[in-house]
């Protein structure tokens, strides 16, 4: 049984920790298959919807799904759905781009597992960070799920200057990423 | 403030993990995201999925800022 799998029979247990553990593992994979919506929708809200979806089937119906990696894929199959209602419902399906369809979109890419090495590379180009585009950078990192007017009083800034300076350190970022050779690692592909 | 500059903050502002809910209790994207070419959501996308790989890596148990805003409402 591999990781994923453990997790998710946790989960469907009740285990709230290990759901949270089991969206890490699944997220990445989740929003590539979403990438041919990329122009259409807001795949955001639709990587949230999923998860938030399998968490209530997991305590509804319990470990039904059977197979290698099977919560994944159901998880992959329910996000593209809800993708392509969100399309319709915007009328903006003439935007998605079936070229990008994958051959088999039931077998996604599974993720990596975290890579201690690149870890200890971000940390340290985000240490090197100047003054106000490092606390806008790691605010939004560390807390991004709260909202940025939120986020931005806490550093004491407008929320316009906020998203700036996170634009300016990001610029920063990735040019220490690529000094450092981590820019073409897996997770960013 | 630069087109390219504005358009970047544009960007920035629809690649937090923070969505208001509609009535349904559905995700609706930031204000900010109507003003984007496709283009532009196109970008939009690959830097989120930057992120989300940084935000894993900085995260104690790897979670990105996305599954820690459906913990938060799931109160998990």
């Amino acid at each position: 049984m591999s990781d994923i799998d453990k997790l998710w029979t946790l989960a469907c247990s009740g285990d709230g920790q290990a759901f949270g553990d089991w969206a890490g593992r699944v997220e990445r994979p989740v929003l590539l298959s979403l990438r041919i919506f990329a122009r259409a929708i807001d795949t955001e809200g639709i990587v949230q919807e999923t998860l938030l979806r399998m968490w209530q089937r997991s305590q509804a119906d319990g470990p039904t799904i059977e197979g290698e990696h099977a919560s994944l894929r159901f998880a992959v199959v329910m996000a593209r759905n809800l993708a392509l209602n969100m399309a319709r419902k915007l009328r903006r399906e003439h935007l998605v781009q079936p070229e990008h369809i994958p051959v088999d979109p039931q077998a996604p890419r599974t993720d990596p597992a975290s890579d201690p090495l690149l870890r200890r590379i971000i940390e340290k180009c985000i240490e090197a960070l100047s003054g106000a585009a490092k606390k806008a950078l790691e605010a939004r990192l560390l807390r991004g799920h709260v909202p940025d007017a939120v986020l931005a009083n806490s550093v004491d800034m407008t929320r316009n200057t906020f998203l700036q300076n996170i634009t300016r350190g990001r610029r920063q970022l990735a040019d220490c990423l690529r000094q450092n050779g981590a820019h073409e690692h897996e997770a960013f592909r | 403030m630069s087109p390219d500059d504005r358009q970047e903050v544009l960007i920035e502002a629809t690649i937090g993990a923070h969505r208001v809910l509609d009535a349904d209790g559905l995700p609706i994207p930031p204000p900010e995201w109507w003003d984007l070419s496709p283009e532009a959501c196109q970008m939009a996308f690959e830097s989120r999925m930057r992120s989300r790989a940084i935000e894993r890596e900085l995260h104690p148990r790897g979670w990105s800022t996305s599954v820690q805003a459906v913990m938060e409402r799931l109160h998990l």
